[in-house]
């Protein structure tokens, strides 16, 4: 059930070149109606996500520009909500696909419902520094980034640093969980690579007639020492949050420039609500509550409850963070918010034995009952 | 504007000996809305009542505040008087001052500091109550009770004379329980089967009893009222419906193993009933021990049924009903001394189990009636202990209030029927019931020697020759001061009663408690003992604490009232405190219809919301908990209720 | 059946041929003697003789019965338990507390009444003699010169005698072995 095949990159296009022919042939031989990839706009370094039914609107595609604009599984469950009438297929990176499946479980989209195609992820830069490098950078050339990952590990002279959620992650291949990989570690420069995992995504490959060959030898190696390294880089992460938030007081202290401008659940692909708790009736107070609480300490921080909000958020979604690490890209506070719920989460993942969007058959620990949950081992 | 009243109970000293409630009625009446506040000596005597009544009349009160004891106390009584005076139950606040306060603070200073905190809490609480409608269900007229001993027959035997439908349901192939393996009862001495087996044919036959033996309850979901039950019957392995029951397949089977009726006294086939008057009186195929499922031979059974019953294909299978209310009547294990080393059970032949003694003193049991020794000789001293296994903080605390008298039973039968010298060691002889100190006195006179002292210790030492193979007895008479040793030839423990071995698998798929001693729970010791902390289930029998067959027959019928009183009245008033979700609110994501145990949430594709069945919810306030958009609440435990309760205890 | 003693003349007579007035009897004894560690679960007896059908002293010894000492603290029997010498005799086996089916902690029970004994000035005369050895030599088998020579040959250091510490541990009962000066 599972097949290998790599297609020859083309002479003089290149990997990226390939990869938007092979988009356009799913798109019109793979049985495909829709394909969701990210795509560069027109005249701007930056990509976003873009549904195409059309074959001819693939020339901005662009799926190893290392910036990650928003969690795209947010996207392909509301894809896949209710039927969508099509066959519908979509490009994600790791995180990307166990933040969807994380929404799979909670019933806000439907794994059957669309075809996944996940890709190796070397790592993103923050949007604005991203933009601003390719604009200094006039010779930016979308495969550079590819190439320098590959053979050094590092982004090319000049770019700014990866994200931090991206240093310290230790999933950057899509485990199994995709129909198709697409695999971009320990592969040929020369070679486009795709691995079918499932019926479905074997039945693509062999709708595009493309035949079985051998996977490249030095795929493992390289996908064990990068996680290797990122869970290093992690556990240094830990470390510091933890010198940072410990005792549990200065975690005021870190939180304390939120503004409560709720950004950070607005680009949670976790954060499922219609409406955040935290925008309801039960934290509506009225006017004179706010003076009252004033009056009984002297001066109060507004807006008020900023750390309740985020231990909130916390208690409901840090069991499924999948640590894409949006939250701190979109705080206008600088808050590094994606730091505090990976530390948090792996916590209290941990406690449950439980990691995120490895598996629809794990249920959220939240959600079910264990006899012997919490109990030491 | 709210107008809240508040009342601050003196409970005799209980709660005035710690706190000054003149000045804590004084700081209510600074409170925000406090119209006004009063304290009293008992809130819950009728004028305390009246007073509060008179209030809302004279005030225009909308909200009441009672700082007494527990709500779980009077939390009913202050609702009726809100409901007796016009405004809705659900507008009144307990604040615990005593339970939580008075009773567990020592400083005064203190004390008096946290019921300020409470009763502010609770007046910033009453404050956003909303009103809550009380509601009736309709109750299912059908009757499920589990476990076919007396209890379990007397119970379905009530209902079903009572015109309902019951199903009752029984884990072996017949119904009768541990009454079918007696042989004569006390204290009148009749004989067990000649009163039983009326019963069970009565159940067996009755038009409006469904039996399903062989089976056990698998799931139960639903609530009072209303419960859904999943009925698992084992396979048989003989189609019910075509045998007659002739028996001729127990004779040709050619598997003999230890009949667990007979309490290994006796053999058994492959293919058996329990016993000759078993209802129904069809066979069952012990797998296990079946030739032809161990080894894939042999069928001789089904080579001489005539009616083509035998069916070796057939398997397990579930069925489902619904019920009213259920009466749970699973009987007791007797305790296996076998652990008690120093009685020699399970080493000494001649040491045996009251049931053995029953098995053995039957007409139709493996001696015919004839009470031996192993080798076949009649014994010439008999010691009955008593108290094995009860009464022993090693084993049961408590007394099994049974083993008395059917020790006394033996007694009398063992002097019936041998010329053996009967000895009991006994603690004290308890026995209570009606016609039974005759009954004791009757035993006495027919020669029982009664020492009053409990055994020590069982050794096969004998001193003297004549000792040889017997047993010997040590003990004091405690009353003589005597220290005795006596060798005797059968040595009878009349062993505890304990709770079922799978009590706690029971307990778990019907929402029972249990109590310390391992029996299921009642609710209320005295003056609700059928009656569990689940509406709708009751206990009969030994379930729920030892008892003799006079006690569990009236527990039993007390039980089938109680169905039947639910059942005739037809309606049953459940919970207003249920939760409620707000659709617009409610992302679908569905983690409440998992977690409710009530199964009362259903999904709605169509509005792609959950919705809460009013009628099902119990009011535990899961999903509420689990549910992050905050679209579950609980009513009357609403977010804005409780934070607004914690706000105010934080901080004046 | 056969008696194993029968024994004529107990050492305390309870009742037997004699009416026991009740100003003889210490009613608060029975919760003294529960105040004492072991002695807690005293009340709780229900006489049933486990202990004392187990005995091995009880065996041997004509008065000695562990139940009905029991009976007599719950009556308030102060002066008969507390002087006569049976608590004294107790092996401290902890058979009849293995066996109690009430939880009563017989062996450790007879050691508070052992304790009350003494705190009564009532006890055997080997126990200021063996108090007296502890205070003075430290150890119960007293060690002479010999012990020592035996252990320096083994390369051991030699044993202290007396400790002062021993004294301190005996507390008031290091008065209990000195010769009384009247
Ligand atoms: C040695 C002895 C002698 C006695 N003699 C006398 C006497 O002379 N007079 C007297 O008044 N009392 C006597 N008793 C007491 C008497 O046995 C009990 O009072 C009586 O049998 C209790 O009946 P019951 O229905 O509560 O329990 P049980 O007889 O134990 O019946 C329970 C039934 O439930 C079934 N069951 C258990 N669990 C399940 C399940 N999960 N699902 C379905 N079915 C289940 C069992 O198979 C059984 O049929 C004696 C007891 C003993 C031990
Ligand atoms: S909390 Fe932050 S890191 Fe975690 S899933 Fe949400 S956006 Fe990503
Ligand atoms: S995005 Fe930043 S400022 Fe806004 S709510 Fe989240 S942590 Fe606070
Ligand atoms: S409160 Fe919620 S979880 Fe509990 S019974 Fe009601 S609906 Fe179910
Ligand atoms: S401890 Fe003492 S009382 Fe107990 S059995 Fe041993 S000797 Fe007897």
């Amino acid at each position: 059930m599972t097949m290998h095949a790599a297609l020859i990159i083309d002479s003089g296009g290149g990997w990226i070149e390939t990869f938007r022919n092979l988009c356009r042939r799913i798109l019109e031989e793979g049985g495909v109606d829709a394909l969701l990839v990210p795509q560069h706009l027109p005249r701007s370094p930056m990509v976003q996500y873009t549904l195409v039914r059309d074959a001819e609107r693939l020339e901005g595609v662009n799926p190893v520009a290392p910036v990650l604009p928003l969690n795209g599984g947010t996207l392909a469950a509301r894809l896949t909500r209710e039927d969508p009438g099509a066959r519908v297929a979509a490009l994600l990176r790791p995180c990307e696909i166990r933040a969807f499946l994380e929404l799979v479980k909670l019933h806000q989209g439907e794994r059957q419902r669309i075809l996944l195609l996940g890709i190796d992820c070397l790592g993103t830069f923050e949007p604005p520094e991203f933009q601003d490098w390719v604009k200094e950078n006039s010779s930016w050339d979308g495969e550079a980034f590819l190439r320098s990952m590959r053979d050094s590990g590092r982004p090319p002279e000049g770019a700014p640093a990866l994200r931090s959620s991206c240093q310290v992650c230790e999933h950057p291949t899509p485990e199994g969980a995709a129909d198709v990989e697409v695999w971009l570690l320990g592969t040929d420069p020369d070679r486009l690579l795709l691995h079918s995992t499932t019926e479905e995504g074997d039945r693509l490959l062999k709708g595009l007639g493309l035949d079985p060959g051998e996977p490249p030898k030095g795929r493992q190696k390289a996908v064990t020492s990068l996680e290797e390294q990122r869970r290093e880089a992690r556990d240094q992460l830990f470390r510091d949050v933890s010198s940072r938030l410990l005792p549990l007081e200065k975690i005021l202290e870190t939180l304390s420039s939120c503004i409560h401008c709720q950004n950070c659940r607005d680009v949670c692909p976790i954060c499922y609500c219609k409406s955040c708790v935290f925008q309801g009736p039960s934290l509506d107070h009225p006017s004179a509550q706010y003076l009252r609480w004033a009056g009984r300490k002297g001066a109060i921080k507004m807006p008020t409850e900023t750390l309740f909000f985020h231990l909130t958020r916390m208690a409901h979604m840090s069991t499924s963070c999948v640590g894409c690490g949006q939250c701190s890209s979109a705080c206008p506070m600088g808050i590094p918010v994606a730091d505090i719920f990976r530390f948090v989460g792996h916590r209290t993942q941990s406690l449950f034995q439980y990691v995120p969007g490895r598996d629809l058959e794990e249920p959220l620990p939240l959600a079910t009952f264990r006899e012997d949950e919490l109990s030491p081992p | 504007m709210r107008r809240i009243g508040v009342y601050i109970c003196h409970c005799g000293t209980n709660i005035a000996g710690k706190i000054d409630v003149e000045k804590l009625a004084e700081y209510a009446r600074g409170l925000p809305y406090v119209a006004v506040a009063r304290d009293y000596r008992f809130m819950c005597s009728e004028p305390g009542q009246e007073q509060i009544r008179k209030d809302i009349r004279e005030h225009g009160l909308d909200r009441v505040v009672v700082a007494a004891c527990s709500p779980r106390m009077h939390e009913q009584t202050f609702r009726k008087v809100c409901q007796e005076s016009g405004i809705n139950p659900y507008f009144l606040q307990i604040a615990n001052i005593r339970e939580q306060c008075s009773w567990v603070s020592e400083d005064p200073a203190g004390a008096m500091h946290k019921a300020m905190d409470l009763l502010r809490a609770a007046v910033e609480r009453v404050v956003r109550h909303r009103p809550l409608p009380s509601q009736e269900v309709r109750v299912h007229p059908d009757v499920l009770v589990v476990g076919g001993g007396i209890a379990g027959i007397q119970a379905a035997l009530d209902i079903a004379e009572g015109g309902h439908r019951v199903h009752l349901v029984e884990r072996l192939q017949s119904i009768g329980g541990h009454m079918a393996q007696l042989d004569k009862t006390f204290p009148t001495l009749d004989c067990s089967a000649c009163i039983l087996t009326p019963k069970m044919v009565a159940a067996g036959t009755h038009p409006l009893i469904t039996l399903h033996t062989y089976s056990e309850v698998a799931d139960v979901s639903g609530f009072v009222g209303n419960f859904r039950v999943t009925i698992r019957h084992k396979a048989t392995y003989v189609d019910h419906k075509r045998c007659t029951g002739c028996g001729i397949c127990q004779q040709k089977c050619p598997k003999r193993v230890p009949s667990e009726y007979e309490e290994g006294l006796g053999l058994r086939k492959a293919i058996y009933t329990l016993f000759p008057q078993a209802v129904p009186n069809k066979p069952v195929i012990d797998r296990q021990n079946c030739i032809y499922f161990t080894k894939g031979r042999c069928r001789a059974c089904e080579k001489f049924c005539e009616m083509k019953a035998i069916d070796f294909h057939q398997e397990d299978w579930e069925e489902v009903v619904d019920v009213g209310s259920i009466i749970v009547a699973t009987g007791y294990d007797l305790m296996d001394p076998s652990v008690m080393e120093l009685y020699g059970y399970g080493r000494y032949p001649n040491v045996i189990t009251p049931l053995q003694f029953e098995r053995m003193a039957s007409a139709a049991g493996p001696t015919g009636g004839r009470i031996l020794l192993k080798d076949g000789k009649e014994p010439k001293d008999v010691a009955i202990l008593h108290c094995v296994g009860s009464r022993d903080k090693n084993y049961h605390e408590y007394c099994s209030r049974v083993c008395c008298m059917y020790a006394l039973k033996f007694a009398h039968l063992i002097r019936e029927r041998t010329s053996a010298n009967v000895f009991h060691f006994y603690m004290d002889m308890r026995c209570f019931g009606k016609g039974y100190e005759e009954f004791y006195e009757r035993v006495q006179s027919e020669g029982a020697i009664l020492i009053r002292g409990k055994a020590a210790r069982i050794t096969d030492e004998g001193l003297a020759s004549e000792e040889e193979g017997r047993l010997v007895v040590h003990a004091e008479d405690t009353l003589s001061g005597e220290s005795l040793r006596v060798p005797v030839d059968l040595v009878i423990l009349a062993t505890a009663m304990e709770p079922r071995s799978d009590a706690e698998d029971v307990a778990r798929a019907f929402r029972l408690g249990r109590s310390r001693d391992g029996f299921f729970l009642e609710q209320h010791p005295k003056l609700a003992p059928v009656s569990t902390a689940s509406a709708g289930i009751f206990l009969a029998g030994t379930c729920q604490g030892p008892k003799d067959i006079p006690d569990t027959v009236a527990h039993a019928s007390a039980a089938a009232a109680k169905s039947l009183s639910l059942a005739s009245r037809g309606m049953v008033e459940v919970e207003s405190m249920v939760s409620e979700i707000d659709p617009e609110l409610c992302a679908g994501c569905r983690t409440c219809v998992a977690l409710c145990p009530a199964e009362a949430i259903e999904y709605l594709p169509r509005l792609r919301v959950s919705r809460i069945q009013a009628a099902l919810c119990q009011g535990c306030g899961a999903c509420a908990a689990a549910c992050p958009s905050g679209a579950a609440q609980l009513k009357h435990f609403t977010s804005d209720q409780i934070l607004s309760e914690i706000d105010a205890l934080m901080g004046a | 059946m056969d008696a194993q003693r029968n024994d004529p003349s107990p050492a305390v007579e309870m009742g037997e041929g004699r009416m026991m007035d009740e100003g003889e009897l210490d009613f608060g004894f029975a919760q003294e003697v529960s105040a004492e560690p072991g002695g807690e679960g005293i009340v709780k007896c229900f006489a049933c003789g486990s202990c004392s059908a187990g005995c091995p002293v009880r065996r041997f010894h004509p008065t000695f019965n562990p139940r009905r000492i029991i009976r007599m603290v719950l009556l308030g029997m102060r002066d008969a338990v507390l002087r006569d010498p049976f608590v004294w005799l107790c092996a401290t086996c902890f058979t009849c507390q293995e066996r109690c089916p009430q939880g009563v902690r017989i062996a450790d029970l007879m050691r508070a009444l052992k304790n009350l004994a003494l705190r009564s000035g009532n006890m055997p005369e080997g126990i200021p003699m063996q108090v007296n050895l502890l205070r003075e030599k430290g150890t119960l088998y007293p060690l002479d010169e010999f012990d020592n020579k035996k252990r320096t040959k083994a390369g051991l250091p030699p044993l202290p005698g007396a400790h002062e510490d021993v004294g301190v541990l005996l507390g008031d009962l290091a008065d209990l072995g000195r010769p009384k000066e009247e």
